[in-house]
């Protein structure tokens, strides 16, 4: 293994990052973005030339499931099984991928060593689920069927070099301005094909217009999205947009710049129309005027304030940003009026602002605690280590208005009396980090950061740091274990970190949508913000709409709101007309909310009454076709296998109750189990140390509570849902024409291939993938 | 610094500040108990066992880690604490892999120290291992012949090729005592003044008689019979049981400790219940086969309550419905088998003492209290090797002489050297298993579907690692630390996966170059334990 390590290599990034043992997580990431693993040797050599030592570097590089220990195929394809993609199938596209590629069950590369497939935590892309990641490209809306296609589109992109320049473009000459939504849903929906067709368009036609990518709109389940914003006029949204209707729309809204493109645009047009006849305007895709009925209905009860001005601004635009009230929080409190730290916590108190984080706890008491706490030196951390699946409410925030973060977090720096600070963000969220990276640099080179800043004489520092791949680094201590270079295991609280925190010191540790929503308070006043909400939840609350929704997307509501406005209005209801059964608040610590208690309100100790709690906000709709064993289950497989294994109740309750689960859902439960189960949860619950463990057992119990009769039902060996593949059986109808395109796709040739002839699927043969049901252009294939 | 004021078991005391409400506890003497908590370590929070309830709140709280805090009202030990401690050890136990007594033990009627007579075999500790035999069967020499040898029908070593000879072990550890000019005599308690009637001289009376002398109190022994032994002596014949060895066995009861025996005296028409009962302070009937619908009817029967085969008794205790008359052997009508009978005698000897010196009213009788033990049930093929490592691979060794000459020395050692070795290393000293046994833990309570694999690493001189009884409290991995050991033990994987190991994969030796007796010491179970066996 040494040959395949320099150490020289190693030693320049020991050089580069550092040689304490905080250091340890940083170095990791580096050696595995050069060798795509953790050679032993490469680990060895760290120890020698830093003060990591082996049982830290070997302790700390198998606790975070980014780190891999061995080496890897020349691609990396993630399947992300995120609640939203788990919902729609996810793990059989994982499995199709290792049929593909016909990778051993043991195994996790293909025999030529070319691709190597995981699966990974949630990727916050929820409204294209499901949806994979082959090294930096991603797929959305992924199905069985498709896998083929992708590799193969995956493999030919390959040979072209495109990439984009990421920066925003200048073109003078024309008015207006095309918005182009640039969040990773929008990227991964192709966004950048979208920008690179205008470019091209740009070039072909002598348009010349300005290119504004701008951060996440919010609409994520009709991205990629693309908007023509000209002078006097209403902005035109064109949604789903494809690189093929670039030129189009481009055309619709500017005139090319000679006679000769015109005319050979205009026969451009002609040409198009008569191969696609049925577009008859001229469009695949019809523009969205913000008064179309859909978009208000989304739009309508939503209130931005942490996402102020969402999908209009550049998110890496500081000017931008400035224009439109940002940083005149800050400047209001440290120049301007300017505002003691005391004056800014009572603002803040009186706001009635809670922790956005999940559990609630009142911000600016928080914050009056680590003022109060008299230290040489204190810390503040921004918590964006968003592990929920199923939630990307923080991914959104620090991708579109990284700014608006870091002015929260400077203001509650200066309230609390902290000078350095970190954003700690998941590995998964790379473009995240690259935003905040950039965003720093501009604050800190406009003095908006760093030494004296505004001249105010409070100086602050801000690092990143990336997480490694652990959902219970969200927990603030062990998020502070994680900075300080250890495994991620929470401690006992108290002491609270905002007593005894980071390195010992006193610190504030506040989530992204909280620190966001801090300069909107400042600018307006408390009591804007209080007079929205409930008695005791203010403001608003950031959701990531996903599942079986028809509206999916990033969306902001004032508290109060009930679960079913935000399905029914703003989410449009349940996609394909299917029936609303229930909402997954709060991901694997929340709880599955039934639809009869959907008049439900959106408020903290509401939520928490009905077993749910509001988390951090992911809100996936399920629909009739969802088994709330398996939603229950699946929840215990993610928090089984994200529990640091420290104490005695999570590491083990948790296995218990995720076997008892997998056991029904493959129809070997048996009466006593259900006894069982709730007799664990509850212990779990009681027991654990950290809220992981507390929270783990939630989705349990509240399924048990509202859904009993679906255990039940399993008990006796069916699944109501159509969903626990032991319990089902794929049979096709007399609705088959006999086109055999099932019969072609079944990976396993369950189905003979029989033309004209109605199919029939060997029951020995079949591994219930759902191929079949995919590709049936008639609905002929049944699951009972 | 400030210091705080609390009430802890209803007792107020004063503490400072940053002290955990553990330690505020040893300061009025009240232990609470706690696998995973480290004196001058960091406190880690592991185990949670020992919560304490805070009445204030009605909170669990974690004492090891959590502070005092002014005004808390604790409470160690109320029944919400113990059901929490007791949840803990469940859950701890269902994942625990391995046995604490070995399957030979508790396979043994009598409950004998198998494994550790078969090491002191081995080790030519012949002394001791005929103490370790003695401890709980009276009669070995007598049972090394006609026992039926449960114990072998549980011995692990039968899955790789045949059970370890454990009755002829025992015949030989015995049949050398008795050969010796001072045979093995135990130690005798100071004189109760207590007498017990003992009526019948078989397994069950013999054992019974056996151990009530060794714990002070005087035995008077009936038998209709003109000989002593009963069925060992009427029911078993000549050339299976040479009656030398029943007599050399019984001498050893009678002339070295003093039993007195009645023979030739039928119950009823030699000697009256009456008699006994105003003689003796207890009685125990070990008669034999009955026939309950005329036994009770005779003078001895007379009120004592039958069950359908024979006399009834509490099964723990053996105390008939009669308090201070106990019955045991063929006489309950259960089963023939001698080493049970013997059993029987052992177990009615400790009610029967604990009867004696309670005072006659209480009765506040345990019997033998059965000690907690996980179970691991047996062994996958991939397993044995784990096993074999500390045994000889040798087939099971026949005697070279005849049944009755039995083994050699040679022939023993030989044969001992086969055994597993599945008893515990920490059978007495595992704070899982005393926990386990003071909140009456169940290691079924929740069960995997299936159990972790056994392993048993032996790499370092002073130390054998078994990661399936690991519970993860991370002492060795701070005591190493603390010790600057250069590769340590660490924490590897996380959640249910977690375990110890040296970094890289390193062999123990590298890992615990120093800190092997520190770690040994500290590690609540026998995850971490001294290689070298008594």
């Amino acid at each position: 293994m040494a040959k395949d390590i320099n150490i020289a290599d190693i030693d320049a990034i020991v050089n580069e990052i550092g040689t304490t043992a905080g250091d340890v997580i940083s170095i990791l990431h580096a050696i595995q973005k050069k060798y795509h693993y953790l050679p032993e040797s490469a680990l060895k050599r760290v120890c020698e030339v830093t003060a990591i030592t082996p049982a830290g570097i070997f302790g700390i590089s198998t606790f975070y499931s980014q780190f891999r220990h061995t080496p890897v195929g020349e691609h990396l394809i993630r399947v992300c099984t995120g609640t939203a993609c788990h919902m729609k199938g996810s793990d059989l596209v994982f499995d199709a991928f290792l049929r593909e590629l016909s990778i051993r069950p043991d195994q996790d590369t293909d025999p030529e060593g070319r691709f190597t497939v995981e699966k990974v935590a949630c990727l916050g892309c929820c409204t294209i689920a499901p949806v994979v990641q082959i090294d930096e490209a991603t797929y959305g809306h992924v199905k069985t069927d498709m896998v083929p296609t992708i590799l193969k589109d995956f493999l030919a992109s390959q040979d072209r070099t495109p990439e984009l320049t990421n920066g925003r473009k200048h073109f003078p000459d024309e008015k207006g301005e095309i918005r182009l939504g640039l969040g990773s849903c929008c990227v991964a929906s192709g966004s950048q094909k979208v920008q690179q067709a205008l470019e091209e368009c740009f070039l072909d036609t002598g348009v010349h217009t300005q290119v504004k990518r701008v951060g996440c709109v919010g609409m994520c389940h009709r991205t990629p999205l693309l908007e023509v914003c000209l002078p006097g006029q209403e902005p035109v949204l064109y949604d789903k947009v494809q690189p093929a209707d670039v030129k189009k729309i481009v055309l619709k809204h500017y005139k090319p710049r000679s006679f000769r493109q015109r005319v050979k645009n205009a026969a451009l047009n002609l040409i198009e129309n008569v191969f696609f006849p049925d577009d008859s305007n001229g469009f695949t895709r019809h523009p969205l005027h913000m008064r179309d009925p859909n978009i208000k209905a989304f739009l309508g009860r939503q209130k931005h304030i942490a996402t102020e001005h969402s999908g209009q601004i550049d998110p890496l635009d500081l000017k931008e940003y400035r224009s439109k009230d940002g940083f005149k929080a800050l400047l209001k409190c440290l120049t301007e009026t300017p505002l003691s730290p005391q004056e800014i916590i009572h603002q803040i108190i009186a706001s009635g602002l809670r922790g956005r984080g999940g559990a609630g706890f009142p911000a600016g008491q928080k914050w009056d605690i680590v003022r109060k706490n008299t230290g040489e030196k204190k810390y503040i951390i921004c918590n964006g280590d968003e592990g929920d699946p199923g939630a990307f409410m923080d991914r959104m925030i620090l991708e579109s208005y990284p700014f608006r973060v870091i002015e929260g977090m400077v203001i509650a720096a200066y309230a609390v009396g902290a000078h350095e600070g970190y954003f700690y963000i998941r590995a998964e969220y790379p473009l995240a980090v690259q935003r905040i990276k950039d965003a720093l640099q501009q604050c800190q080179e406009t003095g908006l950061l760093g030494e004296n800043i505004l001249d105010s004489g409070f100086s602050l520092q801000l690092h990143i740091m990336e997480g490694a791949g652990a959902f219970v680094c969200g927990e603030e201590t062990a998020l502070i274990a994680s900075i300080e270079g250890k495994r991620g295991n929470p401690s006992f609280r108290p002491p609270y970190p905002a007593q005894n925190g980071l390195w010992g010191h006193p610190t504030l540790v506040s989530n992204c949508e909280t620190l966001a929503t801090v300069p909107w308070i400042i600018r307006n006043g408390t009591e804007a913000f209080n007079a929205l909400g409930t008695d005791l939840s203010k403001g608003t609350k950031v959701f990531s709409l996903a599942g079986k929704v028809a509206r999916g997307g990033l969306i902001e509501v004032p508290m109060g709101i009930t679960i079913r406005e935000v399905v029914e209005e703003i989410g449009g209801g349940i996609e394909h007309g299917r029936e609303f059964k229930a909402v997954q608040i709060g991901g694997p610590s929340g709880g599955c909310v039934p639809a009869e208690l959907a008049h439900t309100r959106v408020d903290y100790e509401d939520l928490t009454q009905v077993g749910a709690m509001m988390g951090s906000g992911g809100l996936l709709v399920m629909d009739s076709s969802d088994c709330m064993v398996d939603i229950a289950r699946y929840f215990l497989t993610f928090t089984c296998s994200q529990s640091c294994g420290k104490c005695t109740f999570c590491r083990i309750g948790t296995r218990h109750m995720l076997q008892i689960l997998e056991k029904i859902c493959a129809g070997r439960g048996k009466e006593e189990d259900l006894h069982n189960l709730e007799e664990i949860a509850q212990k779990t619950k009681q027991g654990s140390l950290c809220g992981l463990g507390k929270t783990a057992p939630n989705p349990v119990l509240t399924t048990l509570k509202y859904f009993r009769s679906e255990y039940e039902a399993h008990l006796q060996g069916t699944c109501p849902a159509g969903r626990c593949q032991a319990l089902i059986t794929y049979t096709i109808t007399d609705k088959c024409i006999g086109c055999t395109i099932c019969a072609q796709r079944c990976p396993v040739k369950a189905i003979p291939l029989l033309p004209y002839q109605r199919h029939e699927i060997d029951q020995e043969k079949c591994i219930k993938c759902g191929t079949c049901k995919q590709v049936c252009p008639t609905e002929a294939v049944t699951v009972t | 610094m400030n210091s705080i004021k609390l009430t802890i078991n209803n007792r107020l005391l004063e503490v400072p500040q940053d002290c955990t409400i553990m330690e505020a506890a040893q300061r009025l003497g009240i232990a609470i108990p706690s696998l995973c908590f480290l004196k001058g370590g960091e406190r880690f929070t592991s185990c949670m066992v020992c919560v304490v309830e805070e009445m204030n709140s009605g909170r669990l709280l974690p004492s090891c880690s959590a502070a005092a805090a002014e005004g808390m009202r604790i409470e160690t030990d109320t029944e919400r604490v113990r059901d929490a401690r007791k949840a803990a050890l469940d859950f701890l136990l269902s994942e625990h892999v391995g046995d604490c007594e070995a399957p030979c033990q508790r396979a043994c009627p009598a409950h004998m120290n198998i494994p550790l007579m078969i090491r002191q075999i081995e080790a030519r500790q012949f002394t001791q291992a005929i103490q370790t035999v003695k401890q709980h069967i009276a009669i070995p020499a007598v049972l090394g012949r006609i026992c039926s040898a449960p114990c072998e029908k549980g011995c692990n070593r039968k899955y790789y090729d045949s059970p370890v000879a454990v009755c002829l072990l025992k015949k030989f550890a015995a049949d050398l005592d008795l050969a010796q000019a001072s045979s093995f005599r135990p130690d005798l308690n100071s004189r109760s003044g207590k007498r017990v009637a003992i009526i019948g001289t078989g397994p069950t009376g013999l054992s019974a008689a056996y151990y009530l002398l060794q714990a002070g109190h005087s035995c008077s022994l009936f038998d209709k019979n003109p000989e002593p032994g009963g069925m060992l002596r009427y029911g078993v014949t000549e050339d299976k049981l040479p009656r030398a060895i029943l007599e050399a066995e019984i001498n050893e009861i009678t002339s070295a400790l003093g039993a007195e025996f009645h023979l030739g005296c039928a119950l009823g028409a030699d000697i009256s219940w009456k008699e006994i009962s105003s003689t003796c302070d207890a009685v125990i009937l070990a008669v034999g086969r009955i026939e309950p619908e005329t036994f009770k009817d005779t003078d001895f029967g007379n009120g004592l309550e039958m069950s359908a085969r024979g006399i009834a008794v509490d099964k723990k205790t053996y105390m008939t419905s009669m308090p201070g008359v106990f019955a045991g052997g063929n006489a309950l009508g259960e089963s023939r088998l001698a080493v049970r009978a013997a059993a029987h005698g052992k177990g009615i000897a400790v009610s029967v003492d604990q009867f004696l010196r309670s005072g006659q009213e209480t009765l506040n009788l345990t019997g033998i209290v059965p000690h907690f033990n996980s179970i691991m049930g047996k062994p996958r093929e991939s397993e044995l090797e784990e096993f074999i490592q500390e045994a000889s691979r040798d087939l099971r060794v026949d005697p070279d002489g005849d049944f009755e000459a039995g083994y050699t020395e040679a022939e023993a050692v030989q044969e001992s050297s086969r055994c597993f070795g599945c008893d515990c290393r920490k059978l007495d000293t595992c704070q899982l298993r005393e926990l386990a046994q003071e909140y009456g833990a169940e290691q079924q309570r929740f069960k995997f579907n299936q159990r972790g694999e056994f392993q048993k690493i032996i790499q370092h001189d002073l130390v054998v690692y078994e990661p399936g009884k690991c519970i993860k409290c991370g002492k060795c991995v701070q005591i190493t630390r603390n010790l600057g050991e250069k590769y340590g033990l660490t924490f590897v994987n996380r959640g249910f996966d977690v375990r110890i190991d040296v970094p890289f994969h390193e062999s123990l030796i590298k890992g615990l170059a120093q800190a092997a007796e520190a770690c040994i010491a500290a590690c609540p179970t026998a995850a971490l334990s001294r290689r070298e066996r008594v």
